[in-house]
């Protein structure tokens, strides 16, 4: 199992280069707003401009939508759902009742959903996590989930390993899943070795950090020293993503 | 020279085997008998330990009345079986497991006091034998700069010692890669920069050769050949044990059968056979090897 993620953060676009901490920054401040808008103009807009940063970055098209599209399959269900759910003034045909609101309602609930992800993808794929999680830190998000955080990734693709070894075992074996007793014992045995087996993992992860002076406060050593670029880049961001959306949705409508 | 032991200075109860091997000789001669380790007068053992025994929980023994004496500098191979107490043996060095019963002196610490065994680290590293276990930054440089981070050391110490260790393992150029993405040999030598960059006095090695190809055991042994440093290392790769270590512990059902010069013990094949283990092919019969063009065959020689 290979961090697909990681694969991106490794480019050379101005957002990968940018200092974490700006990025950080820019990237949540215009996600709790755009959670925040109540005109569902705003957060359309605003998920244009993070399709253009996403490409600006150097993430192709069919990435971005195999990411995003397991998203869009539950969006799907409440744009269908919702303008014909909600009342008020709309188009009536027969018992079925079209709703002006209910489709504002969707169209505000699934670009914040779109925008929100696509800000992640855009952190998340233009930093690496070392890089990252120092930004974190450095925003002063307490230690102790920034170092959560981190086994947690790290472990979890080790763990997700052993699960595919076991697997192929079983596969060698001519196991094949059933709907049957058999097939749920089989299963039932391999997540409670996978969870013993991580536990013991656990206990000599922690031993060898002991080994190597840990008391429980984590360390780094300080990464990129900011620069003019990252704070000019950031503020763009935040221009793009959410006051132009903002001033032209108040320009435009007057709201 | 090796020495039968008396009853009176065995370690632990049991009977004596003909092949166990244990100095009975003074404390200070020891070293001298074993391999290139000139001897150490005084109170010069980097490692002393002095009827040390261990017990899991559940109440099974691991360790029994280990008593060894380990000078500065000494390069010492623990071998022995499945099972037989090795990492064990170097979990309570290192001060993680504590042992119920004996005395325990690593680098003038004392691993069972909280107060000293967390000063240990500055003065003894462990690598494991999953370096998975020991690798858990996201690059490799952020993983060497665990340790002497967590010594409180200053930032630029910290990068000079990042730098040196990784010069040491030849790990330059990975220093910005996930230490996942590495190949089995690469994380060892990562995890023994994680360790190396703490600079300790004493390391202890358990099963550095597992999961390495001819390359990267070649490379490993280059590494430690070059160290400056008291070393245990365990292992079932006895060739290995040969090309970097004087002296042997053999160790079998927690308990030491054999302490001495590497080259005498591992050739002993009715000690090996009896505890597990086989004669070196290296010890077998004098090299080099008649070339296999040679159209005489070589004689089968013992």
């Amino acid at each position: 199992m290979t961090l697909t993620l990681r694969d991106w953060a490794t480019g050379n676009s101005p957002l990968h280069r940018m200092d974490s901490r700006w990025k950080l920054a820019a990237i949540l401040t215009v996600a709790v707003a755009i959670v925040l808008a109540d005109n569902w103009r705003i957060p359309v807009l605003a998920c244009v401009s993070t399709g253009l940063w996403l490409r600006y970055a150097g993430l192709p098209w069919n990435w971005i939508g195999s990411r995003l599209g397991s998203l869009a399959a539950f969006l799907a269900l409440l744009v269908t759902v919702l303008p014909f759910s909600v009342p008020g003034p709309g188009w009536t045909f027969g018992p079925i009742h079209f709703s002006f609101r209910g489709m504002e309602l969707a169209a505000l609930i699934a670009a914040r959903a779109v925008t929100v992800s696509g800000l992640a993808l855009l952190l998340l794929a233009t930093t690496p996590l070392d890089r990252l999680l120092r930004g974190l830190v450095a925003l002063r998000v307490p230690g102790l989930a920034v170092q959560l955080l981190s086994m947690s990734l790290r472990y979890v693709y080790l763990l997700g390993d052993e699960f595919f070894r076991v697997r192929l075992a079983l596969r060698s074996r001519g196991y094949r899943h059933q709907f049957s007793a058999h097939s749920y014992r089989t299963t039932a045995n391999v997540v409670g070795s996978l969870v013993v087996r991580s536990q013991e993992r656990a206990e000599r992860v922690a031993q060898a950090m002991l080994c190597r002076g840990f008391t429980g406060k984590w360390r780094w050593l300080p990464g990129q020293r900011a620069r003019l670029s990252d704070t000019i880049l950031a503020s763009m961001v935040v221009c793009t993503v959410w006051l132009v959306p903002w001033f032209l949705s108040a320009l435009c409508f007057g709201n | 020279m090796l020495y039968l032991v008396p009853s009176s200075f065995q370690a632990g109860e049991g009977t004596v085997s003909r092949n166990q091997y244990v100095d009975s000789v003074p404390s200070s001669m020891i070293t001298s008998m074993n391999g290139n380790t000139p001897a150490v007068p005084g109170n010069n053992w980097a490692i002393e330990v002095e009827n040390m025994s261990f017990r899991w929980p559940e109440g099974s023994p691991a360790l029994e009345a280990i008593r060894l004496r380990i000078a500065a500098g000494e390069s010492v191979a623990v071998v022995g079986p499945n099972g037989a107490g090795k990492t064990t043996l170097f979990l309570c060095l290192a001060g993680v497991l504590v042992p119920q019963q004996g005395q325990i002196r690593v680098a003038g610490f004392d691993p069972r006091d909280p107060m000293q065994r967390r000063r240990m680290p500055e003065k003894l590293g462990l690598v494991f034998a999953d370096s998975d276990d020991q690798l858990i930054h996201w690059t490799v440089a952020d993983d060497v700069a665990f340790g002497p981070l967590n010594l409180g050391l200053p930032e630029a110490e910290v990068r000079r010692r990042v730098d040196k260790a990784l010069r040491a393992v030849g790990l330059e150029q990975a220093r910005d890669r996930v230490p996942f993405h590495l190949s089995s040999g690469e994380k060892k030598r990562a995890a023994l920069a994680g360790v190396l960059a703490m600079e300790p006095e004493i390391l202890l090695l358990d099963e550095p050769t597992i999961h390495l190809d001819p390359r990267g055991r070649r490379d490993l042994i280059a590494v430690l050949n070059r160290l400056q440093v008291t070393r245990l290392i365990a292992s079932h790769d006895l060739e290995f044990q040969l090309q970097v270590c004087q002296r042997v512990l053999l160790l079998d059902q927690g308990r030491i059968v054999a302490d001495g010069p590497i080259r005498e013990i591992l050739s002993d094949a009715e000690l090996m056979e009896a505890h597990g283990l086989e004669v070196p092919h290296s010890l077998t019969h004098p090299h080099p090897h008649v070339p296999i063009s040679s159209s005489q065959p070589e004689p089968p020689r013992l």
